[in-house]
C-alpha cells in the first residue's frame, strides 16, 4: 500500500512540475499583460514536436536539438507578440478580446502542426536510458529526473528574475495599470517581450521535458494550457510559487483519483478544482486578495 | 381607393424585412432543396442557431464570454434522452423538464461564479462545460458513457410523428423563430440598451438604476436554456447522442461565430450559415476548417472588433429609424402628472466617516439638505468630496453613521436601489455608454420607467411598447431641455467633450431625480459653457430637483448654490450661505494657507 502511495506521489511530481511550468507562463503574461495567452499550452507542444523532429527524426544531439527547440517556442511565441497581441493592445482592444483571439492563434498553430506532423502521436526517446530507478519504493524512470531538474531550474531562475531585478518587478505589476506604467516610462513593448519569452522558455521547457514520457502531438496544448490555468487560479495567480504549489496541488489530485478512483476522472477533479477555487477563494490559495 | 391596413403593411415590411424573409427561408428551404443530405444540414443549423441566439444575447449584448455553453447543450439532450427512454415521460414534456433543470443548474453556477469577471468568468464556465463533458463520458450507467446513448424516441404531436428531416426543420426553425424575433427586439428595447450599458461601463450603469447582477443571471440563464432545448431537438432528431457531441470545441465554434456576427442577430445567423455550411461541405477535412475558424476570428478583430454586425447594421441608423415609430405623440392615458412639491429636508447625513485602507477620507460629516436647493460643496483636492458623493449614491459603504433620504434610512442601499428611489449622479471623469447613441444613452437613464422581462420586452407585447414610447419621450424631453437634440442621433463617442458632460447631465436627468448629485460638472467647460450651465442648474432646481454641486469653479458654486459646505481632509469646516462661507477664516485658510492670510 506504501509503495502504491509513493507510486502516486512520484507520478504526482512529474505531472504537477509539468502543469507548474505552463501555470508559471500564463501568470507572467497575465500579470504584465492583462491577457490570458492560451497559446501557452500550444508553445509546450512545439517545443516537444520540435524535439522530436530535431532528435529524434534527425538524431541531432539534445544539448543542441534542446536550445534549438526552445528558440523555435521563443520565435513563435515573439510572433504571436508582434502580430497580433501588440497591434491588437495597442488599438485599445480590451484585454478579454485579446484573450480570445490567443485561442484563434494556437489553433492556427495546432492546425500548422498537424500539417506538418500528421495526426499520429509521435514518441520521443528518453533522454537518458529508460532504466527505472527505485527509491524507497517507489520507481522512477531517469526522464522524470529531467522534468523535476527543469522544473527546479526554470523556477529558481523566476525567483532570482522576479525578486532581483527591476524588470522582473516592474512586470509584475504592469497588469494592474499599463496607461500609467507607460506615463511613467516603463518600456511597455520591452517588458512585454521579456514576458513572451519568459511564457515561450517555460512552455518550451514543459513541452521538451514531458514529450519522453508521455507522447507529444498537435493537439496536447488546449488540454495543457487548462490544467495551467487550473494550476494557476488554485495556488493563485499573482505569484509564481503559488503558480508552481498550485501545479503540484493538481498533479497531486489527479495522480490520486486516477489511482484511487478512476483514471477517467482525473480531468474531472482538476475542473472540480478549479471551480471550488474560483467559488471560495478567487485569488487562490496562496494568492493575496487584491481590493 | 386604399385598403385599410395597407399602411400598416408597408410599415411591416419596412421595419421587419430581415425576419419576414427569415420566415420565407424557414418555410420554402426544405420544399425547394430536395437533396436529403442538405435538409439535414438545415436542421443542424438550425439547432446550432438556437444555440447562437442564446449566445448572442450573453456575449455580445451583454460582453459575458462563456467558452462552457456546450455544458448546457449536454444537459439538454442527455436530460431529454434519459427522462424519455429509462423513465418513459413523453418526450415534449423531457424536453421542458431538461430546460427546466438546465436553467436550474445555471442559475446554481451564476449564484457564486457571475461576481468574477472577464476570462475568470469565462474559465469557471469552461470548468462547467468540462465538467458536463467528462461526466457524461464516465457516467456509464445513466449516459452510455463514451460509446453513447441510443434509441431515443422521436418527438410526435397525435399521429405527426417528427422522424422526417423535414419536420424537424420545420420544428426547430420554428423555435428559431420565436426566439429570433425575441432577442432581435431585445436588442433595440429597453433590456438591450442596458445589456450594452453594463457591458459599456458598469458603473454607470447601476447609477442608471440597472441591477447588473439580476440582468446577468437572467441573460445566463435565459441563453442556457435556448442551449438546453437546442440539445433535446439533436437528441430526437438524431435519435442518438455521444459526448462527442458537446466537446469544448462546440463552445468555441460558437463563441467564434457570435464573435465574428457581432452584436445583431441576422449577422450572427448569416455567419452562423455560412461558417457551419462551410465546415460540413469540407467535412473531410475536418481539422482543416478550424483553422479556418481560427483565421476569420483573428481578422475580424483587426478589421471590425465589433463584428460584421457593426459593418452591416449600424447602431445610428437604428435609432434614427425608430424615431420615426414614436414621433406621435405620448397617449394621454401614459402621461405622468406628478407635481413635486415638497418641503422640509430631503437629506440627512448623520456623523459618516470613511476610510480607503487606513487613510481617514471622511470623518464624522454631518449635513442636511432641504428640498429645491442647491448645496455647493467645496474644498481642496482629497478633501474628499467625491468620497461624500459616492457614499451618498451607494458606491461606498459608510464605515459608520447613518443616512437617511427622504426620511428613510438608506446607509445600506445599493446604488441601483437608491436610483429607483430618485437619486441621480454625474461622474467627475465622463461615463458614457460608449458605441451607443446620444438618445439611447439617456434613454438608459430611463430604465427604471419600465419593468417587462426578456419574454414580455422580447416579444414586443404591448406594455413593453408603452414603456419604450414613455421612454423615448422622457429623453427627448430631457435632451431637448438641455439644447442637445440636434446630436441625437450620433455616437457619444463623436461629441466634444462639453457636449459629452452635457449628456451625462441629459441622462441623469431622464432619471426624472429628486436629488442630482453632480461632480464637477463645469471641469473643462469654457466660460460660455459654464455660463450655460450655471442657466441649467437653475432651472433643474425651480423643476422642484433638489442639487448637490462638487465644482471647484468658485465663481459658478457661489453663483447658484442656495448654501456652501466646505470640506478639508475629510472634516467639515463651514457650513452656510456662500456669503457667510466666503468670509468664514477656517475656509480663507484651507485655500490660501496661513501664511497668505497673514499676508492680507
Amino acid at each position: 500500500m506504501l509503495e502504491f502511495i509513493l507510486q502516486f506521489l512520484a507520478s504526482s511530481l512529474t505531472e504537477g512540475c509539468v502543469y507548474a511550468l505552463i501555470a508559471l507562463g500564463l501568470v507572467i503574461v497575465l500579470r504584465s499583460t492583462d491577457v490570458l495567452f492560451f497559446v501557452q499550452g500550444t508553445l509546450a507542444m512545439v517545443g516537444g514536436i520540435t524535439l522530436y523532429a530535431l532528435f529524434a527524426q534527425l538524431n541531432i544531439p539534445l544539448i543542441i536539438s534542446i536550445p534549438l527547440s526552445l528558440i523555435i517556442c521563443t520565435i513563435v511565441s515573439l510572433l504571436t507578440l508582434h502580430i497580433i497581441v501588440l497591434p491588437l493592445l495597442s488599438r485599445g482592444a480590451p484585454s478579454m478580446s485579446v484573450s480570445i483571439v490567443t485561442i484563434g492563434v494556437s489553433m492556427l498553430i495546432e492546425m500548422a502542426a498537424m500539417l506538418i506532423f500528421g495526426k499520429n502521436n509521435l514518441a520521443v526517446p528518453s533522454f537518458s536510458g529508460d532504466e527505472p530507478v527505485t527509491i524507497l519504493g517507489a520507481s522512477f524512470v531517469p526522464q522524470h529526473f529531467w522534468i523535476i531538474g527543469f522544473t527546479a531550474g526554470a523556477l529558481l531562475l523566476t525567483l532570482i528574475f522576479f525578486k532581483w531585478t527591476w524588470m522582473g518587478k516592474a512586470m509584475t505589476g504592469l497588469g494592474d495599470n499599463q496607461l500609467l506604467a507607460k506615463a511613467i516610462g516603463f518600456p511597455v513593448r520591452r517588458l512585454f517581450r521579456y514576458a513572451f519569452i519568459f511564457s515561450a522558455l517555460v512552455g518550451g521547457i514543459a513541452g521538451i521535458a514531458f514529450a519522453p514520457i508521455s507522447y507529444t502531438g498537435f493537439g496536447i496544448g488546449t488540454r495543457l494550457t487548462i490544467k495551467g490555468f487550473a494550476a494557476a487560479a488554485v495556488g493563485g495567480i499573482t505569484n509564481p510559487v503559488g503558480a508552481l504549489s498550485g501545479g503540484l496541488i493538481i498533479g497531486l489530485f489527479e495522480s490520486f483519483t486516477a489511482g484511487f478512483i478512476s483514471s477517467r476522472l482525473k480531468d474531472l477533479i482538476t475542473m472540480a478544482l478549479l471551480l471550488l477555487v474560483l467559488w471560495l477563494r478567487p485569488q487562490g490559495l496562496f494568492g493575496k486578495k487584491n481590493n | 381607393m386604399e385598403l385599410p391596413g395597407i399602411n400598416y403593411l408597408n410599415s411591416l415590411v419596412k421595419r421587419r424585412w430581415p425576419f419576414l424573409i427569415f420566415i420565407a427561408v424557414i418555410i420554402f428551404f426544405p420544399v425547394v432543396i430536395s437533396s436529403y443530405s442538405i435538409v439535414r444540414l438545415g436542421v443542424v443549423l438550425a439547432i446550432y442557431a438556437i444555440i447562437i441566439t442564446g449566445m448572442t444575447v450573453l456575449t455580445r449584448y451583454l460582453g459575458i464570454v462563456s467558452l462552457g455553453h456546450a455544458g448546457f447543450f449536454a444537459i439538454g439532450a442527455y436530460t431529454s434522452s434519459i427522462l424519455c427512454v429509462k423513465l418513459e415521460i413523453n418526450p415534449w414534456l423531457a424536453m421542458i423538464g431538461a430546460a427546466l433543470l438546465t436553467v436550474v443548474i445555471a442559475f446554481l453556477f451564476c449564484v457564486p461564479f457571475l461576481k468574477l469577471r472577464h476570462i475568470y468568468l469565462g474559465m469557471a464556465t469552461l470548468g462547467l462545460g468540462q465538467v458536463v463533458y467528462i461526466l457524461s463520458k464516465s457516467m456509464d450507467n445513466l449516459t452510455g458513457g463514451a460509446a453513447g446513448f441510443a434509441d431515443i424516441p422521436y418527438l410526435q404531436i397525435g399521429s405527426l410523428l417528427f422522424d422526417e428531416d423535414k419536420y424537424l426543420f420545420y420544428l426547430a426553425g420554428f423555435i428559431l423563430i420565436i426566439f429570433t424575433f425575441i432577442v432581435d427586439n431585445l436588442g433595440q428595447m429597453r433590456l438591450g440598451r442596458a445589456y450594452h450599458a453594463i457591458q459599456s461601463n458598469e458603473k454607470a450603469a447601476r447609477a442608471s438604476g440597472i441591477n447588473v447582477q439580476k440582468n446577468m443571471l437572467h441573460v445566463f440563464c435565459f441563453s442556457a436554456f435556448l442551449a438546453s432545448i437546442a440539445g433535446s431537438i439533436l437528441a430526437h432528431f438524431i435519435t442518438f447522442i455521444s459526448p462527442e457531441s458537446f466537446t469544448m470545441d462546440i463552445s468555441f465554434a460558437c463563441l467564434i461565430i457570435i464573435l465574428i456576427g457581432g452584436a445583431n442577430i441576422w449577422s450572427t445567423l448569416i455567419t452562423a450559415v455560412i461558417l457551419l455550411g462551410f465546415q460540413e461541405a469540407v467535412r473531410g477535412l475536418h481539422d482543416f476548417s478550424t483553422g479556418v475558424y481560427a483565421l476569420l476570428l483573428i481578422v475580424t478583430f483587426f478589421v471590425f472588433p465589433d463584428g460584421l454586425a457593426s459593418v452591416i447594421f449600424p447602431r445610428s441608423k437604428a435609432a434614427k429609424k425608430k424615431s420615426k415609430l414614436y414621433s406621435r405623440d405620448i397617449p394621454e392615458n401614459l402621461k405622468s402628472s406628478e407635481v413635486k412639491n415638497n418641503t422640509g429636508k430631503i437629506l440627512e447625513v448623520n456623523d459618516v466617516s470613511f476610510n480607503y485602507g487606513g487613510t481617514q477620507a471622511l470623518l464624522n460629516i454631518s449635513l442636511s439638505v432641504e428640498y429645491n436647493q442647491i448645496m455647493g460643496i467645496i474644498g481642496p483636492n482629497g478633501a474628499g468630496k467625491t468620497t461624500l458623493l459616492n457614499i451618498l449614491n451607494g458606491f461606498l459603504m459608510p464605515l459608520n453613521g447613518t443616512i437617511k433620504y427622504q426620511n428613510t434610512d438608506i446607509t445600506h442601499k445599493q446604488v441601483h436601489e437608491l436610483a429607483k428611489m430618485k437619486i441621480a449622479r454625474t461622474f467627475q471623469l465622463v461615463n458614457l455608454f460608449k458605441g451607443m447613441t446620444v438618445i439611447e444613452n439617456v434613454m438608459v437613464g430611463r430604465h427604471l420607467k419600465g419593468k417587462t422581462g426578456i419574454f414580455r420586452s422580447g416579444l414586443n407585447l404591448k406594455t413593453s411598447r408603452d414603456e419604450e414610447h414613455i421612454i423615448w419621450d422622457g429623453a427627448v424631453k430631457s435632451l431637448e431641455s438641455l439644447g442637445l437634440m440636434h446630436r441625437a442621433y450620433d455616437i457619444v463617442d463623436n461629441l466634444s467633450f462639453g457636449e459629452q458632460r452635457q449628456v451625462e447631465l441629459a441622462r441623469a436627468l431622464a432619471l426624472e431625480p429628486d436629488l442630482l448629485l453632480l461632480d464637477e460638472p463645469a471641469a473643462g467647460l469654457n466660460t460660455a459653457e459654464t455660463e450655460k450651465l450655471a442657466d441649467n442648474l437653475r432651472n433643474i432646481r425651480d423643476q422642484g430637483i433638489t442639487i448637490i454641486l462638487v465644482e471647484h469653479n468658485m465663481p459658478l458654486v457661489m453663483s447658484v448654490s442656495d448654501t456652501v459646505f466646505v470640506l478639508n481632509f475629510g472634516m467639515s469646516i463651514a457650513c452656510g450661505t456662500p456669503e457667510f462661507v466666503c468670509k468664514e477664516e477656517k475656509v480663507i485658510t484651507a485655500y490660501l494657507g496661513k501664511e497668505a492670510k497673514n499676508v492680507s
